[in-house]
């Protein structure tokens, strides 16, 4: 029996429903543009398929040379927006300039905000090792000047001149002391005088029995001799200021000499580069300045350079190479962060501890993302991006100030005290592209104002491809694709039509082909897997049914318990016989990436009231809203149709039984509305039937969601218990067009033993359900006596005069909750 | 005096130089002749005397101005000096791996040294870096007695110019004494040799002390016999080149 043999069997009615024949519950690929045994002969495919409008943006947002054109590319995961991009990125970065070296160095007038400095590309570890030639032919030429014996006579001559005159000036003193039998003494603090006797200071016994006159004579002339000493020790100082100036004068001009010539021969390597001839003048006063530090032992005024940080007293004279391009001959940078902490992305200041003290200089700076993809891309994944502490507001002023400033969290957090460096921003020119979902798109751009300012270009991944015979043979090229690049068997002809099939299927229709590539290149691994287990070259359609059955079953596990429990009673489904008020609803769950339909028991009960639906899932917040808004559609349903000229005196409940987690979703709407009409009409329902769609207050059956899972989920049931050829799954027709489902439900569908019914509207699906019509309004305005809705209508006004018999429709409608 | 007949180097440390400088220098040389080295500090009594006068007063030359002086604080402040001296001289001589020994005894330093100097001995006698210092009397006592032993005297410069560098002797005749050790010391030290010809050397420059002797050189020591040039010129060699200079004995 076929499909339509038996749909006519059951269909008695004027315009019955008429259950799908196989041919629309699975879309069988056509290859038959492509002429292969396997994919070893088919060419794969380059680059990306079915995301143009994807690509003609990103090729905009990378070519607009204004601010704020970024890029923000969304898409579901997996669909290889990332590689699509790269891949359009390098293909064009050739033609693109190089951009500059960075490199930081020291500020000599203020050393706490170095100076940046940028130079043609490929140039920075140049001028790093011409800085580091010079110093390190410094170490050697500087001391080996201040040794030289013409250094040494010329400050031999200056020394001699101030010892000559301190010499004539202490040797006067010593002189006459020494007729007088006076000495000069060394204390440990300082000088003194003393009468002596052979070469010894005199006694103070001897001294007090000397005659007074002696002793007078003695004290008054040692009293001349220490004014005399004091005056020529004032004197000192002065002549030693004197003698430091005419050393550290001789000191410059030995310095300058030796620096000179070092410095001309390293600057002749840079002099096109005027920042760099600066820098380079720069630090030639300050060697000058500071050459007692390239001297071993530090000549006499010449102080040792302060300030210059954790590495040595050299390192003031070092380049900080923050990001070079050498090696880079074209193209522009494309680089990728996928770890964008606020020290990755604009760079930080690193600390070392000497003395248990934190120290820095600007060679401890180090340069984050956005530096090396400066004058190119940087790409960046907005999750991550989002989930790091300020680093979305420092991607947003970096681009907004279009430089890079490197901020210290530590200090602005108050974490830090230590003296840290304002480094000097270095200017931005970059392209930032985004990868992110398109939730996170959508919700930035609702409650960040920014991102519009600064991401301007949205590039929208598509889910899915349409399906044809075109984009088959493309699909085929991109399993080829994958194969190859990943190593594994080709696929054969059936193998591929099997993996296409499936693609279909992850896309939830079957006119399209999802573009998850991710996905399908996992079914292809696994496959690869079990054409090997099997001993086969290549893959072939057993091993991709394979595969797709271990991946089920790997993750069936809770789908496999939830059919246990209706088919060991437990939850209760009846998959036979006919109920009033009581229907077959089917809801989908997902977990861990894995899909799987099952039956529900919706009922319904009514009785006489003030005309109120109640959700019982919303009334214990079990029900999410959009569930609650199919059941209130209910609602204009019922009073848009019946009871016109009577107000409505409807109380009924509707429940999810043994529903004991949340409700969402409006795909059960049309089962509950059947439930409903059922208990109004006290006609029973078909249990051999599970119904799913939303309807609307016209009663339009419309759309949902996981159409194949819901079919498959209650054919499972129903085959175990055994197929009786009258069950079957009443569906939107709007979703027929959705329907990949699995070969063992097909087959029993072409065998007659399971049905799937395509409904529009709720009259047909009712007449489905209940084998009577539900009927249409005649020309008194009445329906038809023994349908559906004249039976509903009725019961309506049976309630609403047993409301007035009881002077109750004026209560108040709170109190129906009562009830 | 033959180099090979030296066996120590006696170092007079006094209150007017730079411990560390001439203790290293004095060790160089020990080490560089493989001699034994000895430290000698005075705590000298005439400044305990000075404090018992009426009027001992010193001038201060940090602080300034004329000050009384307390004995006990100067004895305090002598023996303080003393152990700063042995820690820094014992320091170097382990570092030097040299044999050592180090003496503080209370007395002159001029009479110490006369009394322990024999002719084996080489008397290092640091150079007081001001002209004040070199007017006191513990230092003129100290050079004089140096210069009066049979021991030959080794002059260390308050600063050192370099490290390495030729040994130059500076002599009348190829056959001075100094020549002889000069040539020794050049030979350990795997230096070049220079001889300068005194006589020629002083006529070049009369106005300087020092500079026409050596002009053109990078030595690291000079070496001269006594005698060959005058005493006045010897230390200020030592202080303007700012390299040790050693006077050796005559041979006869």
């Amino acid at each position: 029996m076929t499909s339509d043999q038996s749909s006519a069997g059951k269909g008695s009615l004027p315009g019955a429903v008429t259950a799908l024949p196989a041919d629309r519950l699975y879309r069988p690929s056509d290859l038959s543009k492509l002429a292969f045994a396997s994919t070893a002969e088919i060419e794969p495919l380059e680059g990306i398929v079915g995301q143009q409008r994807a690509l003609e943006a990103v090729q905009f947002g990378t070519k607009v040379e204004k601010p704020g054109f970024n890029l923000f590319v969304i898409g579901p995961p997996g669909t290889g927006m990332r590689q699509a991009v790269e891949s359009l990125l390098k293909s064009r970065d050739q033609r693109e300039t190089v951009p500059p070296d960075w490199v930081y160095v020291n500020n000599f007038a203020d050393p706490q905000r170095p100076v940046a400095i940028d130079l043609p590309a490929g140039k920075a570890p140049e001028f790093r090792d011409a800085m580091r030639d010079l110093i390190e032919e410094l170490k050697t030429a500087l001391p080996a000047a201040f040794e030289s014996e013409d250094y040494q006579t010329r400050r031999g001559a200056v020394d001699e001149a101030f010892q000559k005159r301190q010499a004539e000036a202490f040797g006067a003193i010593r002189g006459r002391a020494s007729e007088k039998g006076i000495a000069i003494l060394r204390t440990p603090l300082g000088f003194a005088l003393a009468p002596t006797r052979d070469g010894t200071v005199v006694p103070p016994e001897e001294f007090n029995a000397w005659p007074d006159a002696k002793r007078r004579e003695t004290q008054r002339t040692i009293e001349e001799l220490e004014n005399e000493l004091e005056r020529i020790m004032r004197q000192v100082p002065q002549w030693e200021k004197e003698r430091r100036e005419e050393i550290r004068k001789l000191n410059r001009e030995t310095a300058k000499y030796a620096v000179d010539q070092s410095i001309e021969e390293s600057k002749a390597l840079l002099k096109d580069i005027p920042r760099i001839v600066e820098h380079f003048e720069t630090v030639h006063n300050d060697l000058i300045e500071n050459v007692g530090m390239f001297i071993a032992k530090g000549e006499e005024g010449e102080g040792m350079a302060m300030g210059a940080g954790p590495g040595g007293p050299f390192d003031r004279y070092e380049v900080n190479v923050l990001v070079t391009q050498a090696g880079r001959e074209r193209g522009a940078p494309v680089i990728e962060e996928p770890h964008p902490t606020l020290g990755n992305l604009i760079g930080r200041i690193e600390y070392v501890a000497r003395m248990g003290v934190l120290g820095t200089n600007f060679r401890l700076i180090k340069p984050g993302a956005l530096h090396r993809a400066n004058g190119g891309y940087l790409l960046l994944d907005v999750r991550s991006l989002l989930l790091e502490p300020f680093s979305w507001s420092a991607l947003k002023r970096a681009l907004q100030q279009r430089e890079i400033m490197i901020e210290d969290p530590a200090r602005f957090l108050g974490l830090a005290s230590t003296v840290s460096l304002e480094p000097a921003p270095i200017p931005l020119d970059i392209k930032v592209i985004l990868f992110g979902d398109r939730l996170l798109y959508y919700l930035l751009a609702a409650f960040d104002p920014e991102l519009r300012e600064q991401f301007k270009v949205l590039a929208d991944f598509e889910d899915d491809l349409s399906r044809s015979p075109d984009s088959e043979m493309v699909f085929a090229r991109l399993v080829a694709a994958i194969t190859r690049r990943d190593g594994l068997r080709p696929v054969d002809r059936s193998g591929v039509a099997l993996v296409i099939e499936h693609a279909a299927r992850l896309a939830d229709h079957a006119g399209k082909l999802t573009l998850l590539v991710d996905q399908i290149r996992d079914i292809l691994a696994e496959s690869d897997f079990w054409a090997k287990e099997g001993g086969r070259s290549a893959i072939a359609r057993v091993d991709v049914e394979r595969a797709l059955d271990e991946r089920t079953r790997r993750a069936s596990r809770l789908r496999d318990r939830a059919q246990e429990l209706v088919l060991q009673n437990v939850a209760l489904i009846d998959t036979t016989g006919a109920c009033v008020g009581q229907i077959n609803g089917l809801s989908v769950t997902e977990l861990g990436g894995f899909r799987f339909g099952h039956p529900n028991r919706i009922t319904c009960r009514v009785r006489p009231g003030a005309g109120k639906l109640v959700d019982i899932e919303r009334e214990v917040e079990l029900g999410g809203p959009i569930h609650s808004k199919g059941v209130l559609i209910l609602s204009g349903f019922l009073a848009g149709r019946y009871a016109i000229e009577t107000p409505m005196s409807l109380f009924a409940s509707l429940v999810f039984e043994q529903s004991y987690g949340g409700v969402e979703g409006d795909s059960a709407s049309a089962a509950e509305l059947f439930a409903l009409l059922s208990a109004l009409s006290e006609v029973p329902l078909r249990q051999e039937l599970a119904v799913t769609g939303s309807v609307n207050q016209h009663g339009e059956v419309q759309a949902i969601g996981g159409v194949n899972e819901k079919i498959e989920g209650f054919f499972d049931i129903c085959r175990v218990r055994g197929l009786t050829g009258t069950q079957g799954i009443v569906i939107p027709q709007s979703n027929v067009q959705h329907l990949m489902l699995r070969k063992d439900v097909v087959e029993a569908c072409t065998q007659g033993k399971f049905m799937i019914y395509p409904i529009q509207t709720i009259d047909q699906g009712i007449a489905l359900l209940t084998g009577r019509p539900a009927g249409e309004r005649g020309a008194d305005g009445m329906f038809p006596a023994d349908s559906i809705n004249r039976l509903v209508e009725d019961r309506l006004r049976a309630f609403a005069r047993i409301r007035r018999s009881f002077g109750e429709d004026r209560a108040p409608e709170s109190r129906e909750g009562a009830h | 005096m033959a180099a090979a007949t030296f066996k120590r180097v006696v170092l007079g440390l006094h209150r007017s130089v730079s411990e560390e400088t001439a203790i290293g220098a004095a060790a160089d040389f020990a080490g560089l002749l493989r001699l034994d080295l000895l430290g000698l500090f005075a705590e000298d009594p005439n400044l305990l005397a000075l404090a018992g006068l009426p009027f001992g007063r010193e001038l201060r030359t940090r602080e300034g101005g004329w000050r009384p002086i307390d004995a006990e604080q100067l004895a305090r402040a002598m023996e303080a000096a003393a152990r700063r001296a042995r820690r820094a001289f014992v320091e170097k001589a382990s570092s030097m791996q040299l044999t050592a020994d180090f003496r503080s005894v209370k007395g002159s330093i001029a009479e110490l040294v006369e009394s322990l100097l024999s002719a084996g001995d080489i008397v290092a006698v640091p150079l007081p870096i001001s002209a004040a210092e070199r007017a006191t009397a513990q230092f003129s006592r100290l050079f004089e007695a140096a210069s009066r032993s049979a021991a030959a005297v080794l002059l260390l410069p308050s600063e050192i110019a370099r490290q390495t560098g030729a040994i130059v002797a500076v002599a009348a005749t190829p056959a001075d004494t100094g020549v002889q050790i000069g040539r020794i010391i050049a030979a350990a030290a795997k230096e070049e040799f220079v001889l300068v010809d005194a006589i020629a050397g002083a006529r070049m420059r009369p106005e300087s002390l020092s500079a026409p002797l050596l002009s053109g050189m990078s030595e690291r020591l000079v070496v001269l016999t006594r005698g060959a040039i005058d005493e006045a010129r010897v230390q200020a060699i030592a202080s303007a080149r700012r390299v040790p200079v050693l006077v050796v004995e005559p041979e006869n």
